[in-house]
């Protein structure tokens, strides 16, 4: 989805368009990537809370100088960063230690079977470094290494190394696990 | 396109992750955003008024009195307005946050900004122990001279610490702040079991 500069949300109206078609399109892979930096439910709703005021905020801003796809992604992955110096502030354990908790309080045993390869899954990735994890939630979201570039301001040179570096420790991980 | 059966597999596995969580609603978001800016506003406004309440006050008192306690005064004055300031240009500086810029640019401007709070930091404390050796040597000798009494010697040390306290406050702050930012950029954030890497490549 492309905007140009002549469909400046400028609206209060067209800013709740924009903002209701961005929730559909984009809102699951926010979630999905809420959930690649915290595993506590709380925290993860905090952090997509904060992305998504991030977004309403910074939509009228938005010129179409690059899809609306990078800007939102963009948006959410500066986000997490923030929520992780802001952790790193306050002293709050490394989301991973709290797995185990997480894991029990999940509730029925049926649940926690079927969504045993997800959190197989997000767990392995909560334990990248960050750099890894920026890269293979993007990757995971199809996006192509132009795109990535894009996100994270690397070359689709430097773009393809951290890749391999991270699907490397990705595998690894879950074989771990 | 090169089908890549490992990446396919875990894609299908990551588009099933958020079924879990709950969406924000667009209202709550609304609201949200309503609320983070009439608070900016609102302390942006309790600042500059405060600031300028202090500064209006201390001139109509230079012109009535010219006491030593004006000293005391303006010390308590200029401080005060100083916190005011730095506390608004915190504000304003927070909200222009970069969040639309690409990850290496954000990671870079907060370093930046981070090496920048430690400076002021380092320069704040140095003006602040000035400040204060100058207020108490001057109430001192007041004190030592007979021209202040016992009782508003102690009062003015007691306004001079409190100050002083609410200033190191701010810089113990927001030196914290900078410090786990820079760790966080520089050092890395630590992998559970492998070592820390690096957000700045």
């Amino acid at each position: 989805m492309e905007r140009t500069g002549a469909e400046e949300p400028e609206s209060g109206a067209s800013l709740h368009e924009l903002y209701t078609q961005l929730l559909s399109e984009f809102g699951p892979g926010l979630g999905r990537l809420a959930g690649s930096y915290e595993a506590v439910p709380q925290a993860r709703e905090d952090l997509l809370q904060d992305i998504h005021v991030a977004l309403w905020v910074a939509l009228p801003k938005f010129r179409g100088e690059a899809s609306l796809r990078t800007f939102v992604y963009r948006i959410a992955h500066n986000r997490a960063l923030t929520h992780v110096w802001r952790r790193k502030q306050t002293g709050t354990p490394d989301p991973i230690d709290d797995l185990q908790l997480i894991d029990q309080l999940q509730g029925p045993e049926a649940r926690v079977i079927e969504n045993a390869s997800r959190d197989r899954l997000l767990q392995a990735i909560r334990g990248l470094p960050l750099t890894s994890r920026q890269v293979i939630t993007l990757a995971l979201e199809d996006m192509s290494n132009g795109e990535m570039a894009a996100v994270l301001g690397i070359t689709e040179n430097n773009v393809a190394v951290r890749l391999s570096r991270a699907r490397t420790l990705l595998r690894a991980r879950l074989r771990r696990n | 396109m090169t089908l890549d059966p490992e990446m396919e597999l875990w894609r299908e596995e990551w588009s099933g992750a958020s079924n879990g969580d709950v969406m924000p609603k667009p209202s709550e978001i609304l609201a949200s955003v309503t609320r983070y800016r009439r608070r900016a506003h609102l302390a942006l406004a309790a600042n500059v008024t405060f600031a300028i309440l202090l500064l209006a006050a201390s001139l109509i008192t230079a012109k009535r009195m010219h006491s030593r306690e004006m000293v005391l005064w303006a010390i308590c004055v200029w401080m005060s307005t100083l916190i005011a300031t730095f506390v608004a240009i915190e504000g304003w500086q927070g909200s222009r946050v970069p969040n639309m810029a690409s990850v290496a640019d954000y990671v870079v401007f907060h370093r930046k900004r981070a090496l920048a709070d430690r400076r002021k930091v380092r320069t704040g404390v140095a003006f602040l122990s000035v400040q204060a050796m100058i207020a108490g040597a001057w109430l001192t000798t007041d004190l030592l001279r007979g021209r202040m009494p016992l009782v508003r010697f102690e009062e003015a040390m007691i306004v001079l610490f409190l100050i002083s306290a609410a200033w190191v406050y701010v810089f113990v702050r927001i030196w914290r702040r900078s410090k786990a930012t820079l760790e966080t950029i520089e050092n890395g954030v630590p992998d559970v079991r492998g070592g820390p890497h690096q957000l700045l490549e």
